[in-house]
C-alpha cells in the first residue's frame, strides 16, 4: 500500500507543473479552454548535504486531454511520455534511448485521470490533497494521509500574474529537503504534434 | 504451471551455488618490488578531503529488477552523507555515516526502506570511494597483474591499478569473492584520479550490478 502511494505521488510531482491557472477567462468572461502547454523549466533540488543545489533543465509539453511529455535535457536526459492512457520513461544510455521498465509505472496510471481536474482548476477534486490558497497567486496542496504527509509534507503551486501560466513549484519533502522547478516561455494552445507523446 | 516451477527453479539454483568446492580465493599474491611506489599508487587513487559527486545509477537485480536513480555523495575524509533520488527529484533514500560501524538512516522511502540495504549501501560507497582497511602490501597475481592488497580480518581487497590511469578493485569475504568494481575512462579533476564510469558487480544469488555514470564531480572548499 505505502509503495503504491509513492508511487502515486511521484506521478502527482511529475505532474503537477502541468497545472494551468484557467479559471475566468478575461475575454467574454468564459471559462477559458486549453488545448495544449510548453513551457521550459529549471529544476532545483535542495538537499541538506548539497554544498550547491542539483540543477536540471528540461521541457513539458501538455495537450488535452492526457498526453504529457515531461523531459530533462540535462544532467541526464530522460523522457516521461503519457499518451492514450499508456506511460513509458525513457532514459538515454550511450546515446541510445532505453525505455525504463522499473516498478511503480504502472501505478502511474492510476494518477492519470485527475490531471484533468487540475487543469480545470478543480484543485480540491483531487482526494490526496487538502488544498488551501495561501494568497491569490499561491495554492498550497497538502497530503490528507499521514503516510503521504511522511514523504512530502505540502506542495506549493505558485501561478503565474498572467492567467493561463504557472510561475513555479516548490515540492517541499522535509525541513532544507525540496524541489523547486521554475517555468519559463511558456506557450498556450499550439498545435502540438502527436508524435511528440510518443517517442523521443 | 510456472508459478510452481519458479521456486523449484530457484531453489535449485541456491542448492547449485551451495554445492560449489571450496574457494581459493583470494588468489595467492607474489611479492615484487617497487612495493612503497606502488602503495602510494593505490592510495592515490582515492579522493581525498571534500567531494560532491553525482553519478546516474542504472542498477539491476539477481532476481531481474531494474531501475534507474540518481545518486548523490558528499565525502569529508571518513564522513560519508549519500542519497538516492529519482530522476524526478524525490528523495528515496538519505544516510549518513561518520565512520565505517556508524551509519544513521535520515530518508528511506519502499523498496530503500530495510536496514540491510542501508549497510549494504554505504559498504559499497566505502569499497569505492576510500582506502580499504588493513594491513597493505603489494605484489603480483599469477597472471602477472600487479595489486594492492589489504587485508582486514577475512575481508581482502585487491586494487589492481591499470596502465591507463583507471582501476579494478575486487573484495573477497571468507574466502569468496563478494564484488569486482571496475573504472572506466578516468580522468584527473582537481588534482584526484575520477573514473566517468564505475560497475559494480556484488556476487553471490542475491547479487546486484550497479551501472554508475558520473553527472559531477566538485572538490568542495572546507567552508562550503
Amino acid at each position: 500500500m505505502r509503495q503504491r502511494l509513492v508511487c502515486c505521488l511521484v506521478l502527482c510531482l511529475l505532474l503537477l507543473p502541468g497545472v494551468v491557472w484557467c479559471q475566468d477567462d478575461p475575454v467574454d468572461g468564459q471559462p477559458a479552454r486549453l488545448r495544449s502547454v510548453r513551457a521550459d523549466f529549471v529544476q532545483e533540488k535542495h538537499l541538506k548535504i548539497l554544498a550547491r543545489p542539483l540543477v536540471s533543465h528540461g521541457v513539458f509539453v501538455f495537450q488535452v486531454p492526457q498526453s504529457l511529455r515531461w523531459e530533462y535535457l540535462d544532467p541526464l536526459h530522460s523522457i516521461l511520455l503519457m499518451h492514450n492512457g499508456r506511460m513509458k520513461k525513457i532514459i538515454e544510455k550511450d546515446d541510445r534511448f532505453e525505455e525504463d521498465n522499473g516498478a511503480g509505472v504502472d501505478a502511474m496510471q492510476i494518477v492519470l485521470q485527475d490531471i484533468g481536474n487540475w487543469l480545470d482548476g478543480r484543485f480540491a477534486d483531487n482526494p490526496v490533497f487538502h488544498v488551501t490558497r495561501a494568497d491569490e497567486q499561491t495554492v498550497v496542496l497538502a497530503p490528507r494521509e499521514q503516510g503521504l504527509q511522511s514523504v512530502i509534507s505540502r506542495i506549493e503551486l505558485h501561478l503565474g500574474q498572467e492567467r493561463g501560466v504557472m510561475d513555479s513549484v516548490i515540492i517541499v519533502e522535509g525541513a532544507d529537503v525540496y524541489t523547486k522547478l521554475t517555468f519559463t516561455n511558456t506557450v498556450l494552445n499550439r498545435e502540438i504534434p502527436e508524435g511528440l507523446f510518443i517517442g523521443p | 504451471m510456472m508459478q510452481r516451477l519458479f521456486p523449484c527453479l530457484t531453489a535449485l539454483f541456491l542448492l547449485s551455488a551451495c554445492a560449489q568446492g571450496p574457494r581459493s580465493f583470494p588468489p595467492p599474491l607474489a611479492p615484487a618490488p617497487g612495493e612503497t611506489d606502488i602503495l602510494q599508487q593505490c592510495t592515490a587513487l582515492f579522493p581525498r578531503d571534500r567531494w560532491q559527486f553525482v553519478h546516474a545509477i542504472s542498477f539491476r537485480m539477481a532476481n531481474g529488477t531494474h531501475g534507474n536513480v540518481l545518486g548523490v555523495l558528499v565525502l569529508n575524509n571518513q564522513e560519508v552523507n549519500c542519497a538516492l533520488m529519482t530522476v524526478e527529484g524525490l528523495t528515496l533514500f538519505e544516510a549518513r555515516s561518520s565512520g565505517a560501524e556508524e551509519l544513521e538512516v535520515v530518508r528511506a522511502l519502499p523498496p530503500f526502506d530495510h536496514r540491510p540495504f542501508a549497510v549494504g549501501l554505504m559498504h559499497d560507497v566505502r569499497t569505492i570511494f576510500q582506502l580499504p582497511p588493513g594491513a597493505a602490501r603489494y605484489g603480483v597475481l599469477s597472471d602477472g597483474t600487479a595489486a594492492c592488497r589489504y587485508a582486514a580480518g577475512s575481508q581482502v581487497t585487491d586494487i589492481l591499478p591499470r596502465e591507463d590511469g583507471c582501476w579494478r578493485i575486487d573484495t573477497y569475504s571468507e574466502q569468496t569473492k563478494t564484488r569486482t568494481i571496475t573504472a572506466q575512462s578516468c580522468a584527473t579533476v582537481a588534482s584526484a584520479i575520477i573514473p566517468h564510469s564505475l560497475e559494480l558487480i556484488a556476487s553471490g544469488p542475491v547479487g546486484y550490478t550497479l551501472d554508475m555514470r558520473l553527472l559531477s564531480a566538485e572538490r568542495l572548499s572546507p567552508s562550503l
